[in-house]
């Protein structure tokens, strides 16, 4: 059995990497956040990797990928502190990809219950899956725990979980958006009014898209806090005071090595969610079944708690000019703050394991 | 249009390296990856087998048979590769590096090869040259820019105070000079191909080379010793008194800056 990471998923994250590195660096990050805009080329540049289709088939020009390779994107996404929609709309992607080719995505909740598949009454929905797939369009939706579409703002199509069983699909024309400020700036976190008839349901899973925006949310903290610690470990050694670094004191080494701690407990844990969301079918089948609930929410759980840990840490180690918005550490603890919070909290996800006992 | 570009495979520089001991040279042991310098030559002739039509072959050496920068390379868009594999390679110098090269390159029949002008482990930057002169072709360096024109390449090779417009007939080895294209991103769809594409691997005893040729025994370069960078001696301190600007521009009238 191969338990670790292949070289082609290692090759699809380092490639990623370094596209991130070059494309959107913290000044980047810093004129996306001052200009309101997204960065210049980038989210094209995200399409022409591919990144963009790893849910669709190789049938309809994807790359039928999993979302193992989803969660190791999206730990590279916090790395980057990447202001984009990329978690968004690749959950999108993704219902979609499961209403036109059912195989692919529908979990054995959908399947149970065959009132639950919707007869989609969208035709030019093939058309609007293979623009979202080649940068044309965004992509934003709901989950069911939440009222609010991260990135309203940039999204030209909602996907709206309207009840726990299915989904609609809404141009932006189409739609009353209200726009709230977060203090991830890029993120506009935005309410949908909408009319849902019987035109605009086109069925999909919201349970299953909930797990999946829950992962990729998971492995952004991951990067995220792999980026905090990386940056105050980098800082503290550099940082002296009564002519040493500050990083030999215990107070802080302890703090750091806690961080540490908490990011390699999470790690596995979120790959091995995402290797069970892969294989939900077979899974769900036997007799492990509300096991991917319970992996998902470890992973989210524990995931969010090291971002958290390493943004509080982050700030107490740098002092107090990590508060300012000069430093470039501020982007980082928001986007802690937020991924920890979105898809369901520590708390909404501990619980959530606690019922399922 | 056949373009083969000659890439190695080096130690992550992000990683700390060390050097043996014994033989002064870099410790090869952990994963080796395309050779940053390698990539604007794949980059290159891929934009000119995109222009004139054509295919671009890779070929490089190592002796533990190693294929990671390769596989980089391929999922750039390179169509195939060579990788001569030998342990007798271990300890080759830059003349025994070109002479494994131009044998694997003379089984490609390119018309056209491209190299960088130097790795970023090595900095011999003798290679291409060497390769050049092996295969008795003529051969121009430094290039910035090369357009393919018939059965001659025009080149724009880079000076210290501008650039030459060269004309080359094929076939010719050209060494390009880094940072002059931006080498593509690998695809996802890239790296997923890139598994399926042709990598043949030769022996030296496949390309007829004497193994006395390579490896230690060839060598005729030796490290003799290797020492530590000098520490940088501390700047001068300068106490304003109402004279330190005159101290600066002297200092940079010395330096021939002003």
């Amino acid at each position: 059995m191969q338990f670790e990471i292949t070289s082609d998923q290692k090759l699809f994250a380092d490639t990623f990497r370094s596209l991130l590195e070059a494309k959107c660096s913290s000044d980047d990050v810093r004129k996306s956040w001052e200009e309101g805009a997204p960065i210049e080329n980038l989210w094209h540049e995200i399409s022409e990797m591919g990144a963009l289709s790893i849910f669709a088939s190789e049938a309809d020009g994807g790359l039928g990928l999993s979302e193992v390779e989803m969660a190791l994107l999206m730990e590279e996404a916090g790395r980057a502190a990447l202001p984009e929609p990329f978690l968004e709309h690749t959950v999108a992607v993704s219902i979609l990809a499961s209403i036109l080719s059912p195989s692919l995505g529908n979990s054995n909740s959908t399947k149970k219950s065959g009132d639950k598949i919707i007869k989609n009454q969208i035709a030019e929905l093939p058309e609007i899956f293979e623009k979202a797939i080649s940068e044309e369009i965004i992509l934003s939706p709901t989950n069911i725990n939440s009222e609010y579409v991260a990135y309203g703002n940039r999204a030209d199509f909602f996907l709206l979980a309207h009840r726990p069983d299915h989904f609609h699909l809404l141009e932006k024309d189409a739609v009353t958006l209200h726009t709230q400020k977060s203090i991830d700036e890029p993120r506009n976190p935005t309410k949908v009014e909408y009319d849902p008839s019987k035109e605009t349901a086109v069925g999909g899973d919201p349970a299953l898209a909930f797990n999946r925006g829950a992962v990729g949310a998971a492995a952004i903290c991951l990067g995220t806090a792999q980026k905090l610690l990386d940056t105050t470990v980098e800082y503290v050694k550099e940082r002296k005071q009564f002519g040493t670094s500050v990083g030999t004191q215990q107070a802080v080494k302890h703090h750091l090595a806690n961080v540490a701690i908490s990011i390699e407990h999470a790690r596995p844990n979120v790959y091995a969610a995402a290797w069970h969301l892969a294989c939900r079918d077979d899974l769900n089948a036997g007799e492990v079944a509300g096991e991917v609930d319970k992996a998902v929410s470890s992973a989210k759980a524990l995931a969010s708690d090291a971002a958290n840990l390493a943004a509080k840490q982050a700030l107490q180690c740098h002092g107090a000019i990590a508060y300012t918005i000069e430093n470039d550490l501020n982007f980082w603890m928001k986007q802690a703050w937020v991924a920890a919070n979105s898809w369901g909290n520590s708390a909404f996800h501990l619980n959530r394991i606690s019922n399922s006992l | 249009m056949k373009i083969a570009v000659c890439v190695k495979q080096i130690p992550d520089p992000a990683e700390e390296g060390s050097l043996d001991d014994a033989t002064k040279t870099l410790k090869r042991e952990g994963k080796l990856i395309l050779d940053d310098s390698d990539a604007y030559g794949v980059e290159m002739a891929l934009q000119l087998a995109d222009s004139a039509g054509g295919e671009v072959v890779l070929v490089s050496m190592a002796p533990n048979g190693e294929t990671n920068g390769l596989r980089t390379a391929l999922a750039m868009g390179a169509e195939s590769a060579i990788l001569v594999s030998d342990p007798a390679l271990q300890g080759t110098d830059a003349l025994g590096t070109a002479k494994v090269l131009a044998a694997a390159l003379k089984t490609a029949s390119p018309d056209l090869i491209l190299t960088a002008t130097e790795s970023t482990d090595g900095y011999t930057g003798t290679v291409p040259e060497q390769i050049a002169e092996l295969l008795e072709w003529p051969s121009v360096t430094f290039a910035k820019s090369i357009t393919i024109d018939g059965d001659k390449v025009k080149v724009e090779r880079q000076t210290e105070v501008g650039y030459d417009e060269v004309e080359c007939p094929t076939p010719c080895v050209v060494s390009v000079t880094a940072g002059v294209v931006e080498p593509r991103y690998p695809s996802f769809k890239g790296i997923m191909a890139a598994k399926s594409k042709p990598l043949e691997e030769k022996t030296i005893a496949d390309l007829g080379i004497d193994a006395s040729q390579i490896g230690w025994e060839g060598a005729r370069q030796e490290i003799v010793d290797v020492a530590e960078v000098p520490a940088r001696e501390a700047g001068e301190v300068i106490t304003d008194e109402g004279d330190a600007h005159e101290k600066i521009v002297d200092f940079l009238k010395e330096m021939k800056v002003v």
